[in-house]
Formats: structure tokens, C-alpha cells, sequence
């Protein structure tokens, strides 16, 4: 492998940005969601480049498939808690839901 | 015959991670959710083609599966049911300068994170040589075995996590 780590600490960090930039600006939930989902796999990149640079073991590759069974689970619980912010304000603007502010 | 795997394996990773960084930015810039969706799944599809470059094939796999599979259909099904006719008004005029700013911030603590760890991994990048042989930690065979025996109770745990995301979705959805 000839590609430097620094460039896949690049990719992993642009992503990650990316996800966080779509967090802050974006007003549908649902695409907020979808932007946590690729802040998830951004980290589950490192750690699979960092498993396959530096500790050679199976540990790092394990964790990372636990992350994507527990962001499986919660995206099963985002996207019902999603479907009954659509039904109480048929909406899923998260502008629309500020009864907590004030 | 090493020789000639390695630029290609390196052409492979800066095309697939271009794809990745481009789908991403369609994915927070595209208007409509369908759109975004669809993009995520690109990308997705990108960094599990890395994962096979990183001779991780049974993450491959899963993230295939799982993500582009079954996350990513759960979330177009979702789109469908709620988003259908306030399509083009998922950006505020409120929010573009926190966007701006978000961006900027996010976009300087990524160059300077990768300029730092550049510096850092000057000698480092030689480790990878090191462990250059054991390409086969991703297998399937390797995982499983590992999986159910040293991290069998992680592995139950997230049964038990499962069966109480599946009670609980069906609570929230039968309200």
C-alpha cells in the first residue's frame, strides 16, 4: 500500500465535516438523520484503516461492525420517532418544533 | 507482479474517495430528501468499494447489506410517507449563515487536522509494510471465529439490543 495515511485521515475528516455541515444547515429531519448515518461511517473508516495500518487484529473490524448494528438500531427509533413528529405536526421541519424554547 | 497491483489499488482508493466526498456534498446540497438519499447510497457504495481495498471484506459486506440495503430503504420508505408535498423547502434563509459558517469552521478543522497528522505520520507511514501480510484479518473465517468466541457476549448483547429497538419501534408506532 503506497497510499499515504494521511490521505485516508483526509477522506475520513472530509466526510466527517460534510456530515456536520448537514447537521447544522439542513431543516428536514430526515436528512439530518442521514447526515449523522455518514458521520458514523466516516469514524467506521478510520477505524478500518487505523485496524489495517497499525494493529493488524480483528478487534478494530469487530468494533466497527458493532457500530453498524447500533446505528442500525437507532435509526429503526430515529425514523418511528421521525413518523410521529409527521403525525402530531404533519411536518418533519425541525423549525416546526420548538414548544421547548421560551 | 506486487508491482503492478499497487497503482492500481491506489488509482482504485483516490477514484472511489472522490466518488464518496462528491455524493456527500450532493447529498447536504440537493433540495429534494429522494435526491439525498439516493446520494448517501453512492456513497455508501464508495466507501465499502475502500473497505475492499483495505482488505476488510466482510465490512464490505455488511455496509453494502446493511446501509445501502436495509438502512437506506427504510429511509426512502420514510421520505415517501412524509415528505411528499413540502418537497424544495428543506432550506431556510435563517439557517444559510450558520451554514456558512458551520462549513467554514468544519472544512479549517479538517485541513488542519490533516496537515497535523502529515506531519505527524512522516515515520509512521512505514508501519504499514510491517503488517503488509496479514491480509486476511477481514475474511469472514477470521471475524466469525473471533466473534463467537472472545466477543460472544458483545455479540448476544446486541441481540438483546435489537429485540428492544424492534419493541420500541413498534410502541412508537402503534401510538
Amino acid at each position: 500500500m503506497n497510499i499515504e495515511l494521511a490521505h485516508y485521515i483526509l477522506l475520513s475528516t472530509l466526510l466527517f465535516c460534510i456530515g456536520i455541515a448537514g447537521v447544522i444547515a439542513r431543516k428536514n429531519s430526515i436528512v439530518i438523520l442521514m447526515c449523522v448515518e455518514l458521520m458514523l461511517n466516516a469514524m467506521n473508516l478510520l477505524l478500518v484503516v487505523f485496524s489495517k495500518m497499525y494493529f493488524g487484529g480483528e478487534a478494530a473490524q469487530l468494533f466497527a461492525l458493532f457500530v453498524m448494528i447500533v446505528a442500525a438500531a437507532e435509526v429503526t427509533i430515529g425514523l418511528a420517532l421521525i413518523v410521529l413528529m409527521y403525525r402530531s405536526k404533519s411536518t418533519v421541519d425541525i423549525d416546526s418544533f420548538k414548544e421547548l424554547k421560551n | 507482479m506486487i508491482e503492478n497491483t499497487i497503482p492500481l489499488q491506489s488509482i482504485l482508493f483516490y477514484v472511489f474517495a472522490a466518488l464518496a466526498v462528491i455524493s456527500a456534498v450532493a447529498m447536504i446540497s440537493f433540495r429534494n430528501s429522494i435526491y439525498s438519499a439516493l446520494s448517501l447510497i453512492l456513497t455508501f457504495i464508495s466507501i465499502s468499494a475502500i473497505y475492499l481495498l483495505l482488505n476488510a471484506q466482510f465490512l464490505a459486506l455488511v455496509n453494502v447489506v446493511v446501509y445501502a440495503g436495509a438502512i437506506m430503504v427504510l429511509f426512502v420508505f420514510i421520505i415517501m410517507l412524509t415528505n411528499l408535498h413540502n418537497i424544495g423547502a428543506s432550506f431556510g434563509e435563517k439557517k444559510n449563515k450558520s451554514f456558512v459558517y458551520a462549513l467554514g469552521g468544519g472544512m479549517a478543522a479538517a485541513i488542519c487536522l490533516v496537515l497535523w497528522s502529515l506531519y505527524k505520520s512522516i515515520d509512521a507511514t512505514s508501519l504499514s509494510d510491517r503488517i503488509g501480510e496479514q491480509s486476511n484479518i477481514g475474511l469472514i473465517e477470521f471475524l466469525g471465529q473471533s466473534l463467537f468466541t472472545k466477543y460472544i457476549f458483545p455479540f448476544e448483547l446486541t441481540g438483546i439490543l435489537f429485540l428492544i429497538a424492534l419493541i420500541g419501534a413498534v410502541i412508537l408506532g402503534k401510538k
